[in-house]
């Protein structure tokens, strides 16, 4: 149940460039989308300010959305859940595909740790600041990133 | 060589080896034995001081078989079969949240009968779990004659699943839009029968499992986890509620219609071994409660529509659809991500034995290399679920 007002969390972030979609139903995860040089300021202030307090970080991924959309083809997904508010958040990190990295979210959950050597493992995206950042799912030697799109999936399948 | 007695060190410590490591998995014979029916995946490299472990590692993907990628290749419906196939009895939840998912996207309502029903098969799944897991610690812990209890109490709530669902499990109940078959089959009219069976074997898992002083000891104190370290590393489920958070998906964030259910969400105080199998108890209590109240409701119901109408053409949005259950190991969660037409831009699962197994070292430093097995079958890492 989004009781956090989506125009409160743009009025309170419009300093990190946010974008707040409006929800269709009320108690549907609320989705921000951040340039990714911001996304670890925003993540702080949803778990630290009283009016979010996104604790809890239910899941961490990256969507492609594939190659002609190089300044924004990555985006690190970042889903959140505020018992408190009983709220959920959905932050969409923009990465661009010429430099695929972003900060660490390791220092606010360490449970982020393994999600985001998945990443690392299937997109190629690095996170800057993860302990101990290597593949996780592949084997150590593997070459390439398997869930990118380095092809289109229609092209792909023809092919 | 001489042993100083009078030393606080370990024995291998004034024995000149004070760190010693092993690996455990994955292949070994205990892991593949606790882990679930479906066969763990993980391994584990052990560090020792004695027999106290001094830090674990753990290597998961020995089961990764790209269940993600798969899943983007076709279409929305192509996904399926691989999405039952998160885990045995717990492919009926994952087959839940995916579908949610898919529906949120297309904006598809449930028929009553529909909702009823997945709710109905995802709590005869949760007690199937939830007793294959107390059937895993038992053999962890050695004790054969309760293994076969919880063996015998897992057939059991298989075998209501399958009347329920109308077939084996793994079968593809739920669909987009609905489910595929109704509760013409014995469920309706045989639970009561079923249902007294389960809780006979309740009954004896009481005195072989949760009151046996055997167990007591092995679990007390054992791989113990706050709630605030539970959160922090993505715990979900009864570990989490163990620890003492109160979260469950059902109460907090109600879908399917868990609203107009009547449980209790039990929690625990210590985080520790024992507490998680009080809580799978309790939850396997509470789930019977509720299959007898969709039981009740959808005899009332009477036989109607299974499926929405247009669940065969579906239309998609551009955007993201997702959802999240509560599935007998913690949340799993489904984030879907479309172009509008064609196949999906992103299948995404948020598997809860992923995000649990990285808390591993966590519960488990500091206890002895024994604890492990049993803390591994108890907290349930399912290996197609945490490797997909």
């Amino acid at each position: 149940m989004s009781r956090v007002e989506p125009n409160s969390i743009r009025a309170r972030h419009r300093d990190l460039e946010v974008e707040v979609a409006e929800p269709a139903r009320p108690d549907d995860e609320l989705r921000i989308a951040v340039p990714g040089p911001h996304a670890k300021t925003l993540l702080t202030r949803l778990v630290s300010e009283e009016e979010t307090a996104a604790r809890r970080l239910v899941d961490l991924t990256v969507i492609d959305r594939g190659p002609g959309r190089e300044d924004v083809r990555f985006e690190v997904v970042y889903r959140l859940h505020s018992s408190l508010h009983q709220a959920a958040f959905r932050v969409h990190a923009t990465v661009p595909a010429a430099d695929p990295s972003i900060a660490s979210a390791t220092a606010l959950w360490p449970g982020a740790a393994w999600p985001e050597r998945e990443a690392f493992d299937l997109f190629g995206i690095h996170f800057k600041g993860h302990p101990d950042l290597r593949r996780l799912l592949l084997e150590p030697g593997f070459k390439g990133a398997p869930l990118r799109r380095e092809t289109e999936r229609a092209e792909g399948r023809e092919a | 060589m001489s042993i100083d007695l009078e030393s606080t060190d370990s024995l291998s410590a004034r024995l000149g080896f004070p760190e010693s490591s092993v690996e455990v998995g994955f292949s070994h014979p205990g892991v593949r034995h606790v882990t679930t029916a479906a066969g763990g995946s993980a391994s584990f490299l052990v560090h020792l001081d004695d027999d106290r472990i001094t830090d674990l590692e753990v290597d998961i993907g020995f089961g990764h078989r790209g269940f993600e990628f798969t899943c983007e290749q076709g279409d929305w419906m192509d996904a399926l079969p691989h999405v039952s196939r998160l885990g045995l009895a717990s492919g009926v939840m994952a087959e839940t949240a995916y579908c949610l998912a898919v529906e949120a996207l297309a904006g598809l309502p449930l028929p009553d009968r529909a909702i009823w029903g997945r709710m109905l098969a995802n709590e005869l799944a949760r007690i199937t779990d939830h007793a294959a897991r107390i059937g895993a610690l038992l053999n962890a812990i050695g004790l054969g004659e309760g293994a076969l209890v919880a063996h015998r109490m897992e057939t059991l709530g298989m075998g209501a699943l399958g009347a329920a669902t109308g077939g084996a499990p793994l079968d593809g109940y739920v669909v987009p839009g609905g489910v595929r078959s109704g509760l013409e089959g014995a469920l309706l009219e045989d639970w009561s029968e079923r249902r007294a069976a389960i809780e006979g074997e309740l009954v004896i898992l009481d005195r072989v499992a949760v009151t046996n002083p055997t167990v007591v000891r092995r679990l007390r104190d054992v791989a113990p986890i706050s709630a605030d370290d539970a959160i922090a590393w993505g715990v979900t489920g009864p570990a989490l509620r163990a620890a003492g958070a109160p979260l469950d998906l059902r109460r907090d964030r109600p879908y399917l219609a868990y609203g107009a259910l009547d449980f209790d969400v039990p929690v625990g105080e210590h985080g520790d071994g024992l507490d998680r199998l009080l809580v799978v108890v309790e939850e396997i209590r509470q789930s019977l409660g509720m299959v007898d109240q969709c039981h009740k409701l959808l005899t009332s119901l009477g036989p109607g529509e299974l499926r929405a109408s247009g669940s065969d053409a579906l239309h998609f949005a551009v955007g993201e659809g997702v959802a999240s259950v509560e599935a007998s190991t913690g949340e799993l969660g489904f984030l879907l991500a479309s172009d509008g037409g064609g196949p999906p831009r992103r299948v995404r699962c948020r598997a809860p034995s992923f995000y649990n197994a990285q808390a591993l070292p966590t519960m488990l430093v500091g206890d002895r290399l024994d604890d492990l097995l049993p803390t591994v079958a108890l907290l349930h890492i399912v290996g197609p679920e945490c490797d997909r």
